[in-house]
This record gives C-alpha cells, structure tokens and sequence, in this order.
C-alpha cells in the first residue's frame, strides 16, 4: 500500500496553517487548516483499499497476423472502489479503438466484466495479463498498486502469401510425390523410349514406334516423386524499425513458402542458423505444417560473438540433394560463410537476400548518408555476383514487393544457369 | 468517456480556481505585496507543471497558494467570510490537480466514476467550508471561564493529535 502524495500534502498544509495560526496570532489561518485537518481525519478513518481481483480471458488463442481478438477482463472487489487498470502490451500487440488504460467502478463483490479489443500486429508468442491495478480509499489518500500477471498465452502465427509457382527442387527424393522427376521409372509423365527386353509388360509396349522400326520398343516415364527444401533463416543479425525488421519478413517467407510445399507433398525443413541454431527435420504432411509454424515463433536474434558453422548441424537436418533456400539479410559473415559451405558441399541453394536498406539510419536516427548508402548497395552487388559465380541464385527482396517476384525471378536465374 | 475531454475539463477549472485563489491576496498585500505577488505568479505559473507533465510537482502551486495566504494574512486583516471561501476553494483546487495528477492521459472512464468525484469534491467543498467556519466561531466565542478555554483547548489539541496517531497506525498496519 502506497500513501498518496496527496496525504503528505495534507498533512504538511495543515500544520504549516496551524503553526501560523499560532505564530501570528491569526485564528483566520487556523480556518483554513482545520478543512485538510477533517479531511486527513475522515480519510485516514476509512478502511484501507480494498483487494481487487483481476482476471483476463481470450475469444482465441491462436490467431494469424492482422486478426483481431477480444479479451475480457472481469474485476471483483471486496469494498466498493475506483480501480484503474493499465495494460502492459508487448510489442506486436495493441488495443483496436479503445485506449490501454481503463477507470472503473467496482460494486461491493460484483464482478465487472470489461471487454477490449486486441490486435495482432505481429507473430510471436505472447504471454497477455500483465496489468497494473490501481486502487484507492475512498478519499484516495491510500493507493494500491499490484502488477496482476494473470497471464493467458496468445500465438500469433505469420501471415501468408498466395504463389503462384514454386522453386523446383533440382533432385527428388525416392518418396512419392507431384513433382515429376528427371529418372526414369513408373509413372505418368512420358519420358523416352527404349528397345523391348524381356520382363518388360505388354502394354508399355510403343506400338508406333515399333512398327516404324520394326523391332518393339517400350514407352519409359517420368516417376512423381516429392522434394525435400531445407528453409535456412539467417538470425545472426536484423535490420529493424518501428513496425517491422528483415527478421518479421524472413519468418512471413519462411512461412508461406512451408505451406506451399507442403500442400504439394514435399517434405519441408527448417533451420534457424544464428545465435542459437535451431532445426526441424524435413516431413510432409499437416503435422508438420504447425511443426513449423510453431517452430517459427520461436525464432529470434540472439545476439553472440560465435563463430559458427554448418557442421554443428545435424547431418539429418540438411538431407542430401534438398534444395536450401536461404533467408537472409547478408549482414553476419558467419551466415554469409554458411551459405558458401552449403553450396560448396554440392547443395541446391537459393538465397533470398532480404534486404535491409530499407530499415538503415544514420547514427543520428535521421537518413542515411547517400555515399555510404551508395557504397553498401555496391558491396551487396559484389556479395550477389560471388554468390551467382558459385551457381547460387540470389535475388534481392524488399519488404514491400510481393514474395511471388522473388520466386520467379530465382526460377528465371535458375533456368538460365542450367 | 474519453479522459482526454475530462482532462481538459479539469484543467479549466483548476486554472480558474487557481487564478482566483492566487489574484484575492495580491489585492491586499500590504507591506508584503511584492512577495504575495511573486508567489501568487509562481503558484500559477507551477500550476503549468502538473498539467503539462502528468500531474509531477502537483503539491508546489498548492503549497505556494497557502504561503501566499499566510504571508498576506500575516500583515493584514482578510474578511472571515473570505476565509471560508478560501478554504473551500484551496481544498477544491488540491482534489482537482490531485485528480488530474491520477487520471491516465488515455484511459476509458466510466460515467458513474466521473459523476461520484463530482459529487465527493462537492462534498469536500461544503466540508472545508463548514470546518473552516466552526474553527472561526470557535476562535471568536468568548469563554468566561480559563478552565473552560483550558479544556476547549485540550479538547481540540488532542482532536489534531489524533491525525498523527492516524497515520502511525496505518504504518503499523503496513
């Protein structure tokens, strides 16, 4: 229980009017002490503030970014009172219309039930309940401030993208799938023909084919088999500002490109490559779509001065030919040499650099110098072209173009370099 | 109810206030008018304070309001009706910044909150003026007798040394 600034006031007011009062030999200035004197006595009489019981309930508990969601919160008091209550939000989470703070009357145990609108900014998981509640005597001499940490746990997954296309993974696994692979065996797709041999069944049989040349020949196809992508977040460092960072991009990609090769039977992997390293061993199915969602909230800049490399991954998370798509903003040279590694140990890789020009301040906080600007974006180019010697498809994604350009051109460099 | 109306509200009326209690002793300011003046200035000028920066310094402008008063009374004579005035709006003006001093800068209020404080400043406002003019009857009733002074006396030093024993007691409570 705090004391009000108000009762030291009091206190000190009447005194001081009553001192002088007797100092002066003027019964006026006793007149005017005696008012704080009644009301110091009449408060400090009162029972103290009374204990309010707070606690906060969700309409949803796993939302997508953008949605909006209303939380009630219901207030019980032993003694009638005024009660203030103020939200602590975390970032990524804020109030739709009304303000963060709330003034209310709470009648002698009756719960009063306020309901306010939450909305999810950004994904994250979120502990929500954290509030500061503020209650008073009735002649508010005598504060109470409790911090209340009812919490309720709120997941905000990433919004996703619509794609058109994907990158096609240039090998397939031996599981099968809707990607057509380039061996051949059973399947749909036509591939070539070949001379009949024995074993061969009679209705692969090309009988075109083999009464132009006389001899049997039999059809061969394309089997469908499924792709296994490694999705590789660079979350060594983030370029960030008020309302977004490259990291909030990455995991938005991260997310919708694991939807999308989900729903087409590839198995999909994650790995978080920073400060902490993180994984998920590549599967398909719905399973792992919320596997990977959920592995998505977790990711985080953890900052570190560690040297690290791809070998401290396990060899189970970056299966053989899968193709690695990376999300990075080429800021850590310990990403930057983990990209050349991976493609230098014979994996499909793909980086998309997120770039972080569009988040650079100056030291100051105001713009960036134009020739330092200028400079960082020549040394990017360079960075990009090293890569491209290296067969790496890199291409430069800002924040406010649409995933989908960024596919297509990867598929674009990738078709030329084959 | 939005707080920011209620804030501006508020603050109106305590600016009024103030400008009221600070300007009546300047125009009786005797021998001391220059201090009464300057401290009336820089009670309206602190008042800026707490309005301005969420309710810090809110006890300065009060407590140089009182000086104000008590350097003015101390060289003339202000009319007893004026006194009771004085305290009830003194007391009016410290619930008002107090109350400004507490309000969030963007909260949602309920009405019936809003109209129960009005209702206790009023409340307040009759109080200090009743307890003003009792201690001024009190002081100008003429006892025949010293025991009789001697216990009414007694009678009110204990009465102010109850608030004290208050406020010991709620600290042994804590």
């Amino acid at each position: 229980m705090n004391r009000s600034p108000k009762l030291a006031l009091y206190a000190a007011l009447a005194a001081a009017f009553f001192i002088a009062a007797l100092a002066l030999g003027r019964p006026e200035l006793a007149g005017l002490g005696a008012p704080f004197a009644l009301v110091l006595a009449i408060g400090l009489s009162l029972p103290p503030p009374p204990k309010v019981e707070v606690s906060l309930r969700l309409s949803r508990e796993r939302v997508l970014e953008g949605d909006e969601i209303e939380a009630e919160l219901s207030f019980s008091a032993t003694e009638p009172c005024e009660v203030q209550a103020a939200f602590a939000l975390p970032r990524g989470i804020s109030t739709v219309e009304e303000p963060e703070s709330l003034v209310l009357w709470l009648a002698r145990g009756q719960a009063r039930t306020v309901s306010v609108g939450l909305a999810c900014e950004r994904w994250g998981a979120y502990r929500l309940g954290e509030l500061v509640v503020r209650s008073g005597d009735r002649a508010r001499l005598r504060l109470t401030d409790r911090q209340i940490d009812d919490s309720a746990s709120l997941r905000v997954y990433p919004s996703r993208e619509r794609l058109r296309s994907l990158v096609s993974p240039r090998e397939t696994q031996p599981f099968a799938g809707n990607r057509v692979s380039r061996a051949k065996a059973e399947g749909i797709e036509f591939a070539d023909i070949r001379p009949y041999v024995p074993g061969d069944r009679a209705r692969r049989l090309n009988w075109r084919a083999s009464s132009r040349s006389q001899t049997l020949y039999v059809n061969q196809q394309h089997p469908e088999r499924n792709a296994d992508v490694i999705l590789f977040l660079d979350s060594f460092a983030e370029a960030q500002r008020e309302g977004g960072g490259t990291l909030d991009q990455a995991v938005r990609a991260a997310a919708t490109l694991a939807d999308h090769y989900l729903a087409v039977q590839d198995r999909v992997g994650i790995v978080g490559f920073g400060g902490i390293v993180r994984w998920l061993t590549p599967a398909s199915g719905t399973l792992q779509s919320y596997r990977i969602a959920e592995a998505l909230l977790e990711t985080e800049v953890n900052f570190s001065y560690v040297w690290k490399r791809i070998d401290v991954l396990p060899a189970r998370s970056l299966t053989p030919q899968a193709l690695v798509i990376a999300l990075s903003p080429l800021l850590d040279k310990r990403g930057m040499y983990a990209l050349v590694d991976l493609r230098r140990r014979g994996f499909d890789l793909a980086v998309v650099d997120i770039s972080p020009i569009p988040f650079a301040n100056s030291s100051e906080g105001g713009a960036p110098d134009p020739q330092a600007l200028r400079l960082w974006r020549l040394w990017r180019e360079t960075l990009h072209l090293r890569y491209q010697e290296l067969g790496v498809a890199v291409t430069e994604w800002t924040g406010g173009e649409s995933l989908e350009r960024v596919v297509e051109e990867v598929r674009a460099f990738r078709r030329f370099a084959r | 109810m939005s707080s920011r109306y209620l804030r501006l509200a508020l603050a109106a009326t305590a600016i009024a206030v103030a400008i009221a209690l600070a300007v009546y002793p300047m125009l009786d300011g005797g021998k001391l008018g220059l201090l009464v003046d300057a401290m009336g200035a820089g009670a309206l000028l602190s008042l800026l304070l707490p309005l301005l920066w969420r309710g810090h310094g809110a006890s300065l402008p009060l407590i140089l309001l009182g000086a104000e008063y008590i350097a003015t009374e101390s060289t003339g004579h202000l009319a007893a009706v004026s006194v009771v005035a004085y305290a009830a709006g003194l007391i009016v003006l410290c619930e008002l910044v107090f109350w400004l001093a507490e309000l969030p800068a963007a909260a949602t209020i309920d009405a019936g909150v809003v109209v129960r404080r009005l209702l206790v400043l009023a409340l307040t406002g009759v109080a200090a003026a009743s307890a003003s003019s009792v201690a001024l009857l009190g002081s100008s009733v003429r006892l025949g007798s010293a025991i009789v002074a001697l216990l009414l006396g007694g009678l009110a030093a204990s009465a102010l040394l109850a608030i004290p024993l208050l406020l010991v007691r709620e600290r042994s409570r804590r």
